[in-house]
């Protein structure tokens, strides 16, 4: 199979997984009562008049009397054409919310995902390269202490002394200073600290133990007889090998973190983020809105699968496309 | 500021649930917030708080055999009537009334079996200042009635679906020797004593309740007769409720008013169907250069006149809130935070002055007889282009098409349940009440947004709900003209709303209100932020980038000291009370239910020393509760005092 195929294969099946995803979703949602119809219901009762009747009419308009397989295709087109439906709990469009939180939340994750992705390996190969001198034990001492410290209670502590003592911080986040401004770099730079902090641990001592085996290699040796620099040596013949396990655990690992970490340190900085807004979805019971931050982390978790694929392939060239 | 959204009795439940949830979750959230976590602000002990002086242990059998004379409007918990002579004579009057022999062996009040009497009390799980109560009231249960209560926490959500409220079933029951029916039973009073909710429970201190000191009338819903609207503890008046609160629905002079509710309140304190605790008060933190916020319920009221440093206009008005925003939408919103929002850039029909009296802003409102009521829309209003003046036209439109209509489920909707409105002139209309109401203005419920009718009106006519609730002008308060004090420039759903003064202002032209009005409002722009993280809304206001937050109470000493910030302390109705479960599956201890009988309910009011627990837990920061009005309103019975 060449290269080409198998890109065709792999981007074939995730639109298959993620329609999987949404007809599962639609099952799910037709067997669960509508929360819209509910409240018709109560209005109803409440000013005298009959549920039942409520409920009818409430069902009719949104379209819950049509037969499943025509709401059915309805809703698959709704999801692919991106109309998924209004957040009650914000009152706009699902897509605007969803588009508008990824847009606060891209600004600090992108250079949160970046730093992450070569600081962790860099931080662990060197450390390999130093193993058990005070170098490597200063490195680890790093990493655990980011990885064992509460990212909220360390953003606090951080607002605290740059925000409150030092002033250097502002303690609101503004959404109205441009992407691009020293303003907004210097309102991200301790959450996007905090969030670096927090996430290299696990990168940094995986790439540790993963490089310490390959610098007795015979490769090595071998680079190492020919003269090859140091800095050579271990970014072409020790990284490379390094971040082939690496990468298959690195998207699962930063979706947590995007869901999780970004949430605590969204609600400190009160960032308007992706993880605020599928949290609040959640408490507000806001169905269209969970459903779409749901698809939205789906989505990136289906393509973040195939990225992680093509990319084994040109990482290690030993890995053959007939085989998968 | 938007009083509307905790006086309206239909979202009671909801809304004073989520005040107490907001009020107590800032507790909560405090616990963990820099300041405590750095030690700068000490934890509250009980050591000490008992105040039980004297020997400390509730004394003997002995004590508490004197009689005691209780005087018309009799206060629980303070002086004479707190401790356990006061407390164990009282109860002993409950154990007389029982067919069950109760009695005090000891120190320990025991069950006709001879065991120690043994009830649960349930506080909202998490939150410090719920937990710190409840634990002060086991202590004082304990040492003053040998009463061994157990602390629960429960998550508010759960107490409330199986605790506080049932299965609405109806029934029969005989109150006071007649007999009453339960005919529209709701989930937060089901049915008579026998009907009772999945759980048993004692005593809960999870939810507190508003006392309506503007138009006590509401009060109606908890305690007219035994089948109000809302009595999940089962409470069954002994005095004539329904009598009394007849009579101040008739009254037709304040005086009359006043007579009726000083008799209710007075029975209500006697009765203690709630065992009153206490009224805490908000703390807000302003910025010291701030003039205007005001140590009253009416805070905010004149807010077009505040100003920073000198009464010019110039600078930003910037606060910071907890929660986001639902919607913008005024016909549709029920909260209060998106009240404020919306206050900022749109004006309703009237407010109250520091002195509680009303204070046209759109429309006065007079009557003759507190039936009929006639509104005068101010002819200086108007919406922004294409819509023109604001006329009654508006406002009678309003009612009669969406909030009297059964398709559009308004939030004033139940505001306007039986009565006439009709337009009289083009800026005056009228509106009839079922029966005559003079504190009709006190409830809120003519409390109208204007809404533009050529905005509404394709909505009405397809009787669309969701076009209406999603229609962008109403939601980005496009039509606001020159009815508020700023324009809305931006609602990021996320981060907040900002604002720019408007300098069209009508309250400029108007002839009440303070001097500053005519240059009103004195800052350029507004903003509201919303910051999830407590810690974070202090820093902010610390640092000056907000003016104004709210500060937890267990804060008040080191900001109070902080010359950065002015602390206010400003009353609330919201009251802290005990729930003593009267229902079939109250009282667990044994058998009977000595919650039913006042003498009991009264010994648990005086074994609890009010002072101690307000200086203990609440660090002072709230004022005794004796009867269901807070100190300052009009309708509380005259004391000695």
């Amino acid at each position: 199979m060449g290269f080409g195929r198998y890109v065709g294969a792999r981007v074939l099946w995730a639109a298959v997984v993620s329609l999987i995803i949404v007809t599962v979703t639609f099952l799910l949602i037709s067997a669960s009562p509508n929360p819209a119809v509910q409240r018709a219901a109560t209005q109803a009762a409440l000013q005298g008049g009959d549920p039942a009747t409520a409920a009818e009419r409430a069902r009719e308009l949104r379209g819950l009397n049509e037969p499943l397989h025509v709401r059915y295709f309805d809703f698959v087109r709704s999801i692919y054409t991106l109309d998924w439906g209004w957040s009650v709990s914000r009152s706009q469009p699902v897509m605007e919310a969803v588009t508008q939180a990824l847009y606060y939340t891209a600004q600090y994750s992108i250079p949160w995902t970046i730093l992450t992705v070569i600081l962790g390996p860099l931080v662990g190969v060197y450390s390999a390269a130093n193993m058990y001198s005070w170098k490597d034990h200063a490195a680890t001492g790093f990493a655990f202490f980011g990885y064992a410290i509460p990212n909220f209670f360390f953003g606090i502590v951080l607002l605290l002394i740059f925000g409150v003592w030092l002033e250097w911080i502002p303690i609101t986040y503004n959404t109205d200073v441009a992407v691009f401004s020293v303003e907004n770099a210097i309102q991200l730079a301790v959450p996007v600290f905090v969030l670096v902090t927090g996430s290299i641990g696990a990168v940094m001592r995986v790439s540790r133990n993963e490089s310490a085996e390959f610098q007795n290699a015979d490769f090595m040796k071998t680079a190492k007889a020919k003269g090859v620099s140091p800095l050579r040596a271990y970014a072409y013949h020790v990284m490379r090998p390094t971040l082939v396990p690496l990468s298959t655990t690195l998207v699962g690992q930063l979706l947590a973190l995007f869901l999780g970490a970004s949430l605590l340190v969204e609600v400190v900085f009160a960032i308007p983020g992706l993880g605020r807004l599928t949290y609040e979805a959640l408490l507000a019971q806001d169905m269209s809105l969970v459903l779409g931050t749901t698809l939205f982390f789906t989505f990136v978790a289906v393509i973040g699968n195939l990225l992680e694929d093509l990319v084994f392939t040109v990482l290690d060239p030993r890995i053959s496309f007939d085989d998968r | 500021m938007s009083l509307k959204f905790f006086i309206c009795p239909l979202v009671l439940l909801v809304v004073l649930w989520r005040n107490i949830e907001d009020r107590d979750d800032s507790r909560h959230v405090g616990r963990r917030q820099w300041l405590s976590a750095l030690g700068l602000a000490g934890a509250v002990t009980l050591a000490g708080c008992s105040g039980n002086d004297d020997g400390g242990g509730g004394g003997s059998d002995n004590s508490g055999s004197g009689e005691i004379e209780l005087p018309d409007f009799p206060r629980f918990g303070v002086d004479d009537l707190y401790g356990p002579d006061a407390a164990r004579t009282l109860a002993r009057r409950a154990f007389e009334q029982s067919e069950y022999d109760y009695s005090f062996d000891g120190d320990a009040m025991v069950t006709p079996e001879s065991d120690q009497v043994e009830i649960d009390i349930y506080h909202s799980a998490g939150q410090e200042t719920s937990q710190l109560t409840a634990d002060f009231i086991a202590q004082e249960l304990g040492q003053n009635l040998g009463i061994n209560v157990t602390v629960e926490a429960i998550d508010g959500t759960r107490f409330n679906n199986e605790y506080w409220t049932g299965e609405p079933q109806g029934g029969t029951d005989t109150v006071n020797g007649e007999e009453v029916t339960w005919e529209n039973p709701t989930p937060q009073n089901p049915g008579p004593r026998s009907v009772t909710s999945n759980e048993a429970w004692d005593m809960s201190i999870v939810f507190g309740l508003n006392t309506y000191p503007l138009n006590p009338l509401t009060n109606e819903a908890f305690f007219d007769g035994a089948n109000p609207f809302y009595n999940p503890v089962g409470y069954y008046p002994q005095f004539d409720a329904q009598g009394l609160f007849e009579e101040a629905r008739q009254a037709t002079s304040v005086e009359e008013l006043r007579e009726s509710f000083v008799e209710i309140f007075e029975n209500l304190a006697y009765e203690q169907p709630y065992i009153t605790l206490l009224f805490s008060d908000d703390i807000i933190g302003y910025n010291p250069e701030l003039e205007g916020p005001i140590e009253n319920f009416s805070n905010g009221w004149d807010f077009p006149a505040w100003y920073e440093g000198e009464p010019n206009v110039s600078g930003s008005y910037d606060t910071v809130t907890s929660a986001r925003f639902t919607t913008l939408n005024p016909l549709f919103n029920t909260e209060d935070g998106a009240g404020d929002a919306i206050a900022r850039a749109l004006d309703q029909g009237y407010t109250f002055d520091e002195n509680q009296d009303y204070f046209p802003l759109l429309y006065n409102m007079s009557t003759e007889d507190g039936e009929v009521w006639t509104f005068d829309v101010r002819e200086s209003l108007q919406f922004s282009e294409p819509y023109g003046q604001v006329t009654a036209e508006d406002f009678v439109y309003l009612v009669r098409e969406l909030h009297q209509a059964d398709w559009a489920p308004t939030a004033a909707s139940s505001s306007w349940d039986g009565v006439t409105v009709e337009q009289t002139g083009e800026f005056q209309f009228e509106a009839t009440l079922e029966s005559s109401n003079i504190l009709w203005p006190k409830t809120y419920d003519p409390l109208l947004y204007p809404i533009p009718r050529d905005l509404v009106e394709p909505y009405v006519e397809e009787e669309d709900v969701e076009g209406l609730q999603q229609d962008e002008e109403l939601l980005e308060l496009q039509f606001t003209g020159n009815l508020g004090a700023y324009e809305l420039t931006a609602w990021n759903r996320g981060s907040g709303t900002e604002y720019v003064r408007n300098d069209e202002y009508y309250l400029r032209d108007i002839d009440e209100g303070p001097d500053l009005f005519s240059e009103g409002p004195l800052f350029e722009e507004a903003s509201i932020s919303v910051v999830g993280e407590q810690a974070s809304r202090l820093g902010a206001l610390e640092t000056g980038e907000a003016d104004s937050a709210a500060i937890p109470p267990e804060q008040y000493e080191s900001y109070d000291q902080d010359d950065s910030v002015t602390v206010r302390q400003v009353p609330t109705p919201y009251n802290t009370i005990i729930s003593v479960n009267q229902r079939a599956n109250g009282w667990n201890a044994g058998p009977g239910n000595l919650f039913q009988l006042v003498p009991f309910r009264q010994a648990l009011a005086a074994a609890i020393s009010k002072q101690d627990l307000i200086d203990g837990v609440y660090r002072g920061l709230a004022s005794p509760h004796f009867t269901w009005q807070p100190r300052w309103s009009e309708f509380y019975p005259e004391t000695d005092e």
